[in-house]
């Protein structure tokens, strides 16, 4: 089974639609994948459509320099679609990005971080192949 | 109301068919938007920006206040005009 990404000319960035699930809601969102990054991460937006708590510290991510707090969030489901028009549901734990503080101005460092799709979902088994001059970027898993 | 699909009433793979053609048409327009809205958050819904914030909590604010449910639109973060975003 394939999964199509999308490139992005103008940012130059890979990005895949996904529908997220949580006990308390559903919605879709964009994802960037980033093999620069060893987890995916949910951003404060995201997070706070799909209503999801707060509860469990996971320690300190730095990006650009900058460090976040980061909670972990295990009850969510992803649903990618197939090259063949298939809901394809994938579950495993992400990270959730939180400022420090309410203060708008300082929200805003937080909102501007995009969702973003890591290393550990290749680690499901999923392969990547990308060949920006085709437009054939997919990943790829055999099925059970 | 007939005609009108909520989020409730769609399966996955509708919302995922409504997600993915925001995203084209984002990317369609993508230099558009980049210039128009620099440094923003926007929420697109069928092909539209139904709003736009410099913040998570003003955006959603004014769904709220258009009636929009936020589960039902794409939000997409915008750098700014000179920006190049490494993650």
């Amino acid at each position: 089974m394939k999964i199509e990404l999308s490139y992005d000319p103008e940012l130059k960035l890979l990005k895949v639609p996904v529908t997220i699930k949580t006990p308390h809601k559903r919605s879709f969102s964009t994802f960037i994948f980033d093999t620069g990054s060893p987890n995916t991460l949910l951003n404060y937006t995201v997070s706070r459509v799909l209503e999801i708590p707060f509860n469990e510290e996971s320690g300190i991510i730095k990006i650009g320099g900058s460090k976040y707090k980061a909670y972990k969030f295990d009850n969510i489901e992803f649903v990618f679609k197939s090259i063949d028009n298939q809901g394809i549901i994938e579950k495993f734990p992400v990270k959730v990005l939180r400022p420090s503080s309410i203060k708008s101005n300082e929200l805003s460092e937080t909102d501007r971080f995009p969702n973003i799709l890591g290393i550990d979902f290749l680690e499901l088994g999923w392969k990547f192949f990308c060949d920006l001059k085709t437009k054939e970027i997919y990943f790829e898993k055999e099925e059970d | 109301m007939p005609g009108v699909f909520t989020n409730k009433m769609l399966s996955d793979l509708d919302l995922l068919n409504s997600a993915e053609e925001s995203l084209k048409w984002f990317i369609a327009n993508s230099s558009k938007i980049k210039n128009k809205y620099p440094n923003k958050l926007i929420a697109i819904k069928d092909k539209t920006i139904v709003a736009s914030s410099g913040n998570t909590e003003e955006l959603l604010k004014t769904l709220k206040e258009k009636g929009i449910d936020d589960s039902e639109v794409l939000i997409e973060v915008i750098p700014s005009k000179d920006e190049i975003t490494i993650f």
